[in-house]
């Protein structure tokens, strides 16, 4: 049933804002017709139910799902990528109720593999992860307006988080080509020619900039140095990779799995390192901050010029696992029905 | 013409919880501790479980409850435990 009978556009978000249905930013009004018109080209059914969560006690259904991505900006071709990534956090294994309510203050990171990426017109180069590209920008914002409106993890509210991220607003990061690195997809187990979502609980993005070296162990210390000290949940940490930084790895050889083996040596620290996270002891006895090599994740990505590259690391909460995983769930297909 | 709003957000749905009746408190009662999982919750629980006996007279059986992780509920198994084992559970936030 509409919810509410506006007289116009303006006054329709307006209207939004006062529901406290926005994210701090005007959203496109979800007028009947145009979810009607969205779950018409999926043939879903508004009342049809996606996930549950039920430590909240509620049911997500199409309808909801819409709504939310239409206030995001989303096209109509965009709602089985917004889908799939509600059907990740759903997901036990991803906890949402944890780091969208933490003090730690983590986004879900919506990792886009696949076709998709192409024919959605996502950014893989300058500013993947800034402003400027629509399908980046909805697809981030819609997911984590489900989360505000659907889940209930209102900022201030069930979501405490102490500074929180912009990433809460939209937090995308589509894999794009790298040359002859095998994707982060296939290491996913993601069949090659479908497309899926990652999505990951995870802290801002951390810079790497290094413009100087053409060695590629020099690079990795970069690297390393900026993991080291913002990865001190152990969990998984997300490399994005910049084409002048992939050149110098690729020039010395390294391939995606030497990388992740150097790098996990590099992050392996004495305990008392990280004393002042209240979460590890005071002696010297080392501490793995990434629990295994599998999970340094790498994505090629990022614009043509300069050598910055990120690190992405894990929602604090994530605890070896222990709080949240990584979910990938595919679009439109089950992978791994 | 009107322009009509799809409502976005998901209320929840209402439970049929209701509280139980006050049970009696007595010397062979046993206490759960539900510890959530973040540091000192334990300390946090022992302590207010100290501040019981003092106020009954006389010592609790303890049975703790240690959750995994704080942001996971708590398993079928813990919940197994408590209801099994304790007259009345504890439960508390440490941080």
């Amino acid at each position: 049933m509409p919810a509410h009978a506006s007289d116009d556009t303006l006054a329709a978000i307006e209207y939004a804002f006062a529901q406290g249905w926005s994210d701090g930013l005007p959203v496109v009004p979800p007028t009947a017709g145009r979810v009607e018109s969205m779950l018409g080209m999926w043939n879903c059914e508004a009342g049809e139910e996606i996930g549950r969560i039920p430590a909240r006690h509620r049911v997500i259904t199409m309808q909801q799902a819409a709504a939310n991505a239409i206030m995001a900006g989303c096209i109509d071709e965009m709602f089985p990528v917004v889908l799939a990534a509600i059907e990740a956090v759903l997901d036990e294994r991803f906890n949402v109720i944890g780091p969208t309510a933490s003090t730690g203050g983590a986004a879900p990171l919506v990792i886009v593999h696949g076709p998709i990426v192409e024919e959605l017109e996502f950014n893989t180069g300058a500013a993947i992860l800034g402003a400027g590209n629509r399908a980046n920008l909805t697809l981030g914002r819609a997911l984590n307006l489900v989360i505000r409106n659907a889940v209930g993890s209102v900022p201030g509210d069930l979501d405490q988080a102490t500074t929180g991220h912009p990433g809460r607003i939209a937090y995308c990061l589509p894999e794009g080509p790298a040359g002859d690195w095998p994707p982060l997809a296939a290491e996913l187990s993601v069949p090659a020619g479908v497309s899926a979502v990652t999505v990951y609980a995870a802290e801002a993005p951390h810079s790497v900039a290094e413009h100087a070296t053409e060695d590629a162990h020099q690079l990795l210390e970069a690297f390393a140095r900026v993991a080291r000290a913002t990865n001190y949940a152990g969990g998984v940490i997300v490399a994005v990779v910049c084409p002048e930084h992939r050149a110098v790895f690729q020039a010395a050889g390294w391939s995606k799995a030497d990388i992740r083996e150097t790098l996990f040596a590099a992050t392996t620290v004495p305990a008392r390192d990280l004393h002042h996270t209240g979460r590890h002891g005071s002696t010297g006895a080392e501490i793995d901050l990434v629990p295994s090599v599998d999970d340094i994740w790498i994505v090629a990505g990022g614009g043509p010029a300069g050598g910055h590259s990120a690190i992405i690391p894990p929602w604090l909460g994530s605890a070896r696992g222990t709080g949240s995983r990584p979910v990938t769930a595919g679009v439109g297909v089950c992978i791994d029905c | 013409m009107p322009i009509q709003l799809i409502d976005p957000t998901v209320a929840p749905e209402p439970d049929d919880y209701s509280l139980a009746s006050r049970l009696p408190i007595a010397a062979d009662s046993v206490v759960g501790l539900v510890i959530n999982g973040k540091p000192n919750a334990d300390a946090v629980l022992t302590g207010v479980a100290d501040r019981l006996e003092a106020r009954f007279g006389f010592a609790l059986e303890r049975v703790a409850a240690t959750k995994p992780n704080a942001s996971r509920v708590l398993g079928p198994d813990l919940v197994d435990l408590i209801a099994s084992r304790c007259n009345f559970a504890l439960v508390g936030v440490g941080d």
